[in-house]
C-alpha cells in the first residue's frame, strides 16, 4: 500500500471528525495536490453534512439569537437598509463573483486535460507510435472541447460584460435619483425654515396684541373705572373678558381676551341682567382673529344696578333673543 | 428593502462579510434549528447545545469569507464546523465526567433511548430518515459510525473498544458511508 493509499483510508475518519494531528494534516496535504482524492473527500463530507443537517432540528431559546446579534454588532455589524438598488448591485457582483470563479475552473480544467494528454503522449511515443496515433486523436477531441469551452468562456466574458453594462447604468440612475433627492431635501429645508420663521412673526403679533389689549385695558381703566365685573368660571374657562363703567358719564365698556372668534354670519351679544326681569340687549361685537376685543356701549342705568351681564352667541340677521342669555355666560360684580 | 429569506447562502455570506448582522440573522433563521439540533441530540445538554450554537455561528460571521464555493455546499462547511465543534464539546465534557456506559454496545443501538432526543429536541421525519438510513447498515458497520459519529471515537478508539484490527475498522467506516449516501440519496430523491 502507498503513503497516498494510505492516507486516502483515513478520508472516512476526516469526513466524521475524528482525525487528529498529523494524519489530519496529511490527508489535507493529499487533497490539496490531488483532484481526484479532493473529489472523493468532498463526496464524504457531503454525505456527513447531509447526516447532520438530518440528525436532529430542535428550536434553540431566542435569547440564543439575541446574543448572537449583539455579539455581532459589538464586533462592527450593522443592519443594513439597502435599497432595492444596492441589493440589485450587491447580487450582480456575486453573480460575476460567481462566474468568475466557473470561467477559472473551466479553463484549470482544460489546461489540466491538456497536460493529461501531453503526459500520456510522452508514454505512448516510448512505448509505441500506434500510442501515438491514439494521443492525436484525444488531442484533436480535446482541441474541439477546448473550441467549445472558449466559446463558451466568450459567452461568459460577454454576459459579465452586458452585468457589468447594467451595473453601471443602474449606478447613474442611482446618481441622478440621489441628486434628486438631494434638491427636494434642500427644498424642505427651505420650506422648514419658512415655517420656522412664520410661527416666529405670529408669536410676535400674537404678543403685539396682547400687548394692544393690555394698552387699550389700561386706557379704558382710566376712564372706566368701577364696578369690575369678570366673567364666572364657565366663560373665564375660555378667555377673559372685563366689563367697566366710565366715571363720569353713561357709558360702559366690554374687553374680551383668548376666545374664538364667532363664526360666519354671527356675532356676540351682550346682554345685562337684572332680577326679576328679562335680560337686557345692550351691544353686539366679534373679535379679531387673535381672540380679542373691545365694545362701548351707552348705559340706562348705572353698572351697579344690575345684577349680571350674559354674551350670547346669535346669528347677525337675527333680532337679539334673550332667551338665549344662559346662565353659564353670565359676569358677575366682582 | 433587501428580504433576506429570498437570498441564497452565498448571497448572505457575501453580505455577512460586508459585516451585515440581518444577513447574519437570516442565515441564523435558516440553519440554527438544525445546528442546534444537531448539538443536542449529540450533547444532550442545552446548555452545552446553545453554546455550541453561538461558536458555530460567531465562526460563520468572523470566517465566512474563507468559506470556497468551489470546494463545496455551504451547508457541507457549515455542518462540517457544527460537528466538529459539537464533537470538542463532547470530548470535553467526556473528561469532565463520565457519561456513558462502559458497554458501547448499548451505545449503538438505535432502538436504544440513549439516542431518542432530548426532551428539548423536536423529533421529526428527517431523523427518522437518519435512522433508516443507519438500519440499512449491517450492524459492525452501523457501530464504527455511530461511535465515530455521535460519540467521536477515533478509529484507534474504536479498535481497542471493539476488539477489532485497526484496518477492518477503516475498511468498515469506508463503506458504511459509502451505503449512507446511498441511502440519504434515495431518501431525498425520493421525497421529490
Amino acid at each position: 500500500m502507498t503513503r497516498d493509499e494510505e492516507i486516502t483510508a483515513d478520508f472516512p475518519a476526516y469526513a466524521l471528525g475524528v482525525l487528529e494531528g498529523e494524519d489530519r494534516r496529511a490527508v489535507e496535504e493529499l487533497v490539496e495536490r490531488d483532484s481526484e482524492a479532493a473529489e472523493e473527500l468532498a463526496e464524504m463530507l457531503e454525505t456527513v453534512a447531509e447526516f447532520s443537517a438530518r440528525v436532529g432540528t430542535a428550536a434553540p431559546p431566542i435569547s440564543v439569537r439575541r446574543q448572537l446579534i449583539s455579539a455581532a454588532n459589538a464586533e462592527g455589524g450593522e443592519a443594513y437598509e439597502q435599497s432595492a438598488f444596492s441589493s440589485l448591485v450587491s447580487h450582480l457582483e456575486n453573480r460575476i463573483t460567481v462566474e468568475e470563479t466557473e470561467y477559472e475552473h473551466d479553463l484549470k480544467t482544460i489546461w489540466q486535460r491538456l497536460g493529461n494528454v501531453f503526459t500520456a503522449g510522452r508514454l505512448a511515443f516510448a512505448t509505441s507510435i500506434a500510442s501515438f496515433a491514439i494521443v492525436g486523436i484525444m488531442a484533436i477531441q480535446l482541441g474541439s472541447d477546448n473550441v467549445q469551452l472558449n466559446r463558451k468562456v466568450t459567452d461568459m466574458e460577454r454576459e459579465v460584460a452586458n452585468t457589468y453594462a447594467h451595473a453601471q447604468n443602474l449606478l447613474n440612475d442611482m446618481s441622478s435619483t440621489e441628486q434628486m433627492l438631494t434638491h427636494a431635501h434642500e427644498r424642505i429645508s427651505k420650506q422648514d425654515q419658512e415655517i420656522v420663521r412664520m410661527s416666529e412673526l405670529n408669536d410676535a403679533l400674537r404678543t403685539s396684541m396682547n400687548d394692544q389689549i393690555s394698552l387699550t385695558y389700561a386706557t379704558l381703566r382710566n376712564e372706566y373705572n368701577t364696578p369690575e365685573w369678570q366673567p364666572d368660571a364657565a366663560l373665564a374657562g375660555n378667555g377673559y373678558a372685563y366689563l367697566l363703567e366710565h366715571h363720569r358719564r353713561p357709558l360702559g365698556a366690554l374687553v374680551v381676551g383668548g376666545v374664538e372668534s364667532a363664526p360666519p354670519g354671527e356675532e356676540y351679544r351682550l346682554y345685562l341682567v337684572r332680577e326679576g326681569d328679562d335680560p337686557v340687549y345692550t351691544a353686539s361685537f366679534n373679535l379679531n382673529q387673535a381672540g380679542y376685543g373691545t365694545v362701548l356701549f351707552e348705559l340706562t342705568l348705572p353698572l351697579s344696578l344690575y345684577d349680571g351681564a350674559h354674551i350670547t352667541l346669535e346669528r347677525i340677521d337675527d333680532p337679539p333673543d334673550p332667551s338665549l342669555a344662559l346662565p353659564e355666560n353670565r359676569f358677575k360684580p366682582q | 428593502m433587501i428580504n433576506y429569506q429570498e437570498l441564497t447562502d452565498q448571497e448572505l455570506l457575501a453580505e455577512i462579510s460586508q459585516k451585515n448582522t440581518d444577513a447574519f440573522a437570516a442565515l441564523y433563521d435558516r440553519y440554527g434549528k438544525r445546528v442546534f439540533g444537531l448539538a443536542a441530540r449529540i450533547l444532550n445538554d442545552g446548555v452545552k447545545s446553545e453554546e455550541v450554537t453561538q461558536d458555530v455561528f460567531m465562526r460563520v460571521w468572523r470566517r465566512g469569507h474563507t468559506y470556497m464555493p468551489d470546494k463545496g455546499k455551504f451547508t457541507t462547511w457549515l455542518f462540517r464546523i457544527a460537528h466538529n465543534r459539537t464533537i470538542d464539546e463532547l470530548r470535553k465534557l467526556r473528561r469532565d465526567k463520565s457519561r456513558y456506559s462502559d458497554d458501547i454496545t448499548e451505545r449503538y443501538d438505535l432502538e436504544s433511548d440513549d439516542i431518542t432526543p432530548p426532551e428539548a429536541a423536536v423529533a421529526n421525519s428527517e431523523y427518522e430518515q437518519v435512522r433508516a438510513a443507519l438500519k440499512v447498515l449491517p450492524d459492525p458497520q452501523r457501530q464504527v459510525v455511530y461511535l465515530s459519529y455521535f460519540e467521536g471515537m477515533t478509529q484507534t478508539q474504536i479498535a481497542d473498544a471493539t476488539g477489532q484490527p485497526l484496518g477492518t475498522v477503516k475498511t468498515r467506516m469506508r463503506l458504511a458511508l459509502k451505503k449512507l449516501r446511498a441511502a440519504l440519496e434515495d431518501q431525498i430523491y425520493g421525497d421529490e
